[in-house]
């Protein structure tokens, strides 16, 4: 039970949030691209994987790829798990999903900015037109990262226009 | 039975066979500790901006009213409860 006119932040819930949008991206992107369609492999600028040996290479690496995302996702289980434990911490699923697409868009910015353009470990379709797929993972970061922003501010604005709430129930 | 013996054949689904063993012999002897570095850098600066974020995002902000809050006679909001009214 919080007491009516206790501040809350929105940090707890952020973070978590935050975590899992870079996991779930992570294996989304781990999933869709790296297996299902067999591109964006993690080393295949140095090792392409032309031959069944270079691809198992290849696959070991994406696998260290989903051990990484797989550890961020259950530290951000364990975030929203502590964020929901705290009588201080703003609790609202628009915020939460606003900072899990974020998370996301943060990652793919990240990653499309080291990898793909300053390391150049590989690429997201490598070939004819890498340039347009790279640039086109980069700008999903932005994108998504505005999107969730827009979500988590107005999550934000309507925890704090519902306070003082008696229970964990307030927030969409 | 048989396509268990046909991917082993073909030496897909056989750990020992040379392929995966070579793979194996690749990742450890192929700038195993520069590939890491790589494989783990995005994560680390994303986490760093996480971090970040988290402390930008917990920072008191001014707050809002929707119109109906009651006002001290100073014309500030009152019983807003940030931090940033005390």
């Amino acid at each position: 039970m919080r007491a009516t006119s206790e501040p809350r932040t929105p940090g707890p819930l952020v973070g978590a949030g935050l975590m899992l949008g870079i996991g779930l991206g992570g294996f989304a992107d781990g999933i869709l691209l790296h297996q299902i369609l067999q591109w964006h492999n993690m080393l295949s600028s140095r090792v392409p994987p032309t031959t069944l040996v270079a691809m198992k290479y290849n696959m070991i690496w994406d696998g260290l790829f989903h051990a990484g995302t797989w550890s961020v996702t259950a530290v951000g289980i364990g975030l929203l798990f502590r964020a929901g434990r705290r009588a201080d911490s703003v609790w609202s699923g628009r915020v939460l999903l606003g900072a899990m697409v974020g998370g996301w868009g943060l990652f793919n910015l990240v990653e499309g900015l080291l990898d793909h353009q300053i390391l150049g470990v590989h690429h997201v379709h490598p070939g004819a037109g890498q340039l347009a797929w790279d640039l086109g993972f980069l700008i999903s970061g932005p994108v998504l990262m505005a999107l969730g922003a827009a979500l988590a501010g107005g999550g934000r604005a309507r925890a704090d226009s519902h306070r003082p709430e008696p229970s964990r129930t307030d927030g969409a | 039975m048989m396509l268990q013996a046909l991917a082993r054949h073909a030496w897909l689904a056989c750990p020992d066979c040379p392929p995966a063993r070579q793979a194996r012999r690749q990742f450890f002897q192929l700038e195993l500790l520069h590939n890491l570095v790589i494989a783990i850098s995005p994560f680390i600066v994303t986490l760093a901006l996480v971090l970040l974020i988290v402390r930008w995002s917990s920072a008191p902000r001014p707050r809002r009213t929707n119109g109906t809050a009651k006002r001290t006679p100073e014309g500030t909001p009152e019983g807003t409860g940030d931090a940033s009214d005390v």
